[in-house]
């Protein structure tokens, strides 16, 4: 199953330009969206997951419309939003049997055992009787990631889903996606670039509503393989480098300073050339075209 | 991989049970439910505690609190909770499944209307209590569920029209000028045509209809940016038009059938208020439905000594003369003596919950012709015809039905002077 993008635009009140002339396919897999604030990755989620009209342009989904056949697209999906809300009287378990039934899974039994193997995935089995109101950010993200899933979704749309987890969950609901990858399409936004790393087959980079980039990670690690390089740099040869050319890091090492750039030449003599990070990439992606050294 | 429209599910049965059950938890486990369940136990305690033979006045003064006051909370509860996903962001999770959005509107305006009936209940619940508590039974207890349908069918026209503007227009605000409208018809009541107060019995019928139109309008509309192009239930677009032409069409037989000065008067009843009582001559006449809409006159009580008492459910010695009169007509009724209370009040239903909720086994007329005004020989044709300025106005006649004595308040609810001149007439007059 895929999801086919064309044309896609989306202007809000006031001329403000949410997405422009996106066109994409995503496959089969895990992708990324990268971004920042306002580059439009929300809007595109919102999108695709039925909540808002585009301007113009269609989005398919599993070859659904998803203008013209929204039921049919909400029946695929799964969906794990930013900023979302649950029932706080409900307990864990009465969520997920309500989400279970917004699902039309009817049968009781299935319901059942859907909702205890999502409970499992997600590390929710003892919490099963708590109210909503009485959980932590981070067991609440989790009971959102379990609705997400429920009806093994051939989509399953994720925004920022390590949010508020400590690492060890974090690390947990990473596996869980790279897991889920092989089953339909994941579309995961993120700020968390080692997120991206872990679980990612390809990345979309969004930037000011138009995309920048859309390939394997090992293809966006090729836009700038051998051209970043790491200077050491004392304090006061650190003000020569500052502005010359695209930083993508700066780290104290000891009383020196080191200082990683893309450019396509060698900076200086004493540059090495190191292996391209996502950090960088992305880096070079957001400043491109405001940089003529990248 | 499956094609994917096979993950649709076929629906077996339907869901909306168990979303409505779900959607009344939510509601029944808050805080502020609990906080006003407990607190309309209480205050129908204190409504339904009143005295009386039977539990008239209790079933009464719990059934007009229901309508009038829980109106305005009802109001503005539903209007809370038809915007609820919004207010709690939780409307990105539930409107991104594939049920169908009539389904969740309609689930949801199911259980919070079982939060509103156990509100209801508990009011009701409280009256009984309060009741009980004055050691007084609970004669005529059937008068509770006359008075509690009654509140149930008012306080569902305040929901679905609270429910149907808050969730269109995805504000409170909106569903509180239902409460504002209530607020509004409470005080204007001197000014106000009688069609436009809901909880009259006369009128249930046509708002509750009125009530489910809009629910289905609501239904059909809810969402309506999030619905796409899915199509609308066909029994929602039957219904919606159907529902609203009957619900208008008893809106009109209410108004046609109706004497009302501010809107249509009809000439029997006209004719009624252009007597005038005269002490010596004939009793002002009357063809009015008694307790259970059966046509009454005078003409019913041939060669009987009319006890003709005016009376309103708003007058607490209202209740003490009927209870009395019931107590005089056992003991004199075999002498000719026949009691006939006229129920002076705008809602058609007053006279059937007094004379079950105090088993009584006199005639208990209801005059259609009351209506809202200033004055309370205004508001009536037979207080017209009588010229009772206050009541419960009471009215003696011989056996031909002159116009023996009248009895304003106090003597006519107290009972000595009444009972003086009744044995003076029986003596002048006997069987």
């Amino acid at each position: 199953m895929n999801v086919e993008i064309e044309n896609l635009s989306k202007e809000y009140e006031g001329g403000v330009t949410g997405l422009y002339e996106t066109n994409l396919t995503i496959e089969e897999g895990v992708c990324a969206l990268l971004g920042p604030n306002g580059a439009g990755k929300s809007t595109l989620m919102s999108i695709i997951a039925t909540l808002q009209e585009p301007t113009t342009g269609t989005v398919r989904v599993g070859g659904f419309d998803v203008r013209k056949q929204k039921q049919e697209v909400r029946s695929l999906l799964g969906y794990l939003p930013q900023d979302f809300g649950l029932y706080p009287s409900l307990t864990v378990y009465e969520t997920l049997d309500y989400m279970g039934i917004l699902y039309n899974i009817q049968d009781p039994k299935e319901r059942k055992s859907r909702i205890e193997a999502a409970m499992e995935k997600v590390n929710l089995t003892n919490l099963v009787n708590r109210p909503i109101g009485h959980l932590s950010g981070g067991m609440r993200q989790r009971v959102g990631l379990a609705q997400a899933f429920l009806n093994r979704p051939k989509l399953l749309i994720v925004d920022e889903p390590t949010g508020g987890l400590d690492p060890e969950e974090r690390i947990r609901v990473r596996s869980l996606l790279a897991e889920l990858g092989g089953t339909g399409v994941i579309l995961l936004s993120t700020h968390l670039i080692e997120d991206v790393e872990a679980v990612a087959d390809k990345v979309t980079v969004l930037h000011k509503g138009r995309v920048r980039f859309l390939g394997t990670i090992s293809e966006m690690l090729d836009t700038i393989r051998d051209k970043v390089w790491q200077i050491n740099l004392t304090p006061a040869e650190l003000q020569g480098f500052r502005g010359k050319y695209l930083e993508t890091g700066l780290l104290r090492d000891g009383a020196n300073i080191r200082l990683r750039v893309v450019t396509e030449e060698r900076p200086s003599p004493n540059a090495l050339s190191v292996e391209p990070t996502l950090e960088d990439a992305y880096i070079r992606f957001m400043r491109e075209g405001t940089h003529e050294s990248a | 991989m499956n094609p994917p429209n096979a993950l649709i599910t076929p629906q077996h049965k339907s869901p909306l049970p168990f979303m409505a059950w779900t959607e009344f938890k939510m509601g029944i486990r808050t805080g502020q439910f609990r906080f006003l369940v407990v607190l309309l136990l209480l205050l129908g305690w204190s409504v339904g505690g009143a005295v009386g033979r039977g539990v008239a006045t209790s079933a009464y003064a719990a059934g007009e609190t229901a309508c009038r006051y829980l109106g305005v909370m009802v109001a503005v509860w539903i209007a809370l909770g038809a915007v609820r996903d919004t207010q709690m962001r939780t409307e990105v999770v539930i409107f991104t499944k594939p049920q169908p959005m009539e389904r969740i509107a309609l689930a949801r305006f199911v259980g919070y209307f079982g939060q509103i009936l156990c509100f209801i209940t508990a009011l009701f619940l409280g009256a009984i209590l309060g009741r009980l508590a004055t050691g007084l039974g609970l004669l005529g207890f059937t008068a509770y569920g006359f008075q509690f349908v009654r509140a149930v069918a008012t306080l569902f026209f305040v929901a679905s029209a609270s429910y149907c503007l808050a969730s269109l227009a995805d504000s409170v605000i909106a569903g509180c000028i239902v409460a504002l409208y209530w607020v509004v018809a409470m005080g204007g009541k001197e000014f106000l045509a009688k069609i436009y107060f809901v909880w009259y019995s006369q009128n249930l019928i046509a708002y509750t209809l009125l009530g489910l139109a809009l629910l289905c309008f609501n239904l059909w509309f809810y969402r309506k940016r999030w619905r796409g192009e899915s199509k609308v239930s066909p029994v929602i677009k039957l219904l919606a038009p159907t529902l609203l032409v009957l619900g208008g069409y008893a809106v009109w037989v209410v108004l046609r059938d109706g004497h009302d000065p501010m809107i249509r008067q009809t000439y029997a009843l006209t004719r009624i208020e252009s007597q005038n009582i005269v002490e010596g001559e004939l009793t002002p006449g009357f063809l009015l439905p008694d307790s259970n809409g059966k046509p009454y006159s005078l003409a019913n009580a041939e060669g009987k000594i009319l006890i003709i008492a005016l009376w309103s459910p708003q007058d607490p010695e209202s209740t003490l003369l009927l209870s009395r009169l019931e107590e005089i007509y056992q003991k004199y009724k075999s002498q000719g003596v026949l009691p006939v209370a006229i129920c002076v009040s705008e809602d058609g239903g007053v006279a059937r919950t007094f004379a079950q909720g105090e088993a009584l086994s006199y005639p208990v007329v209801y005059d259609w012709g009351t209506h809202n005004a200033a004055r309370q020989a205004e508001m009536s044709p037979l207080c017209s015809a009588y010229r009772a300025e206050r009541l419960p106005y009471v009215v003696v006649t011989d056996r031909r039905h002159r116009v023996t004595n009248m009895l304003p308040p106090p003597a006519g609810y107290e009972g000595t002077e009444l009972q003086e001149q009744l044995e003076l007439r029986l003596s002048e007059e006997p069987e």
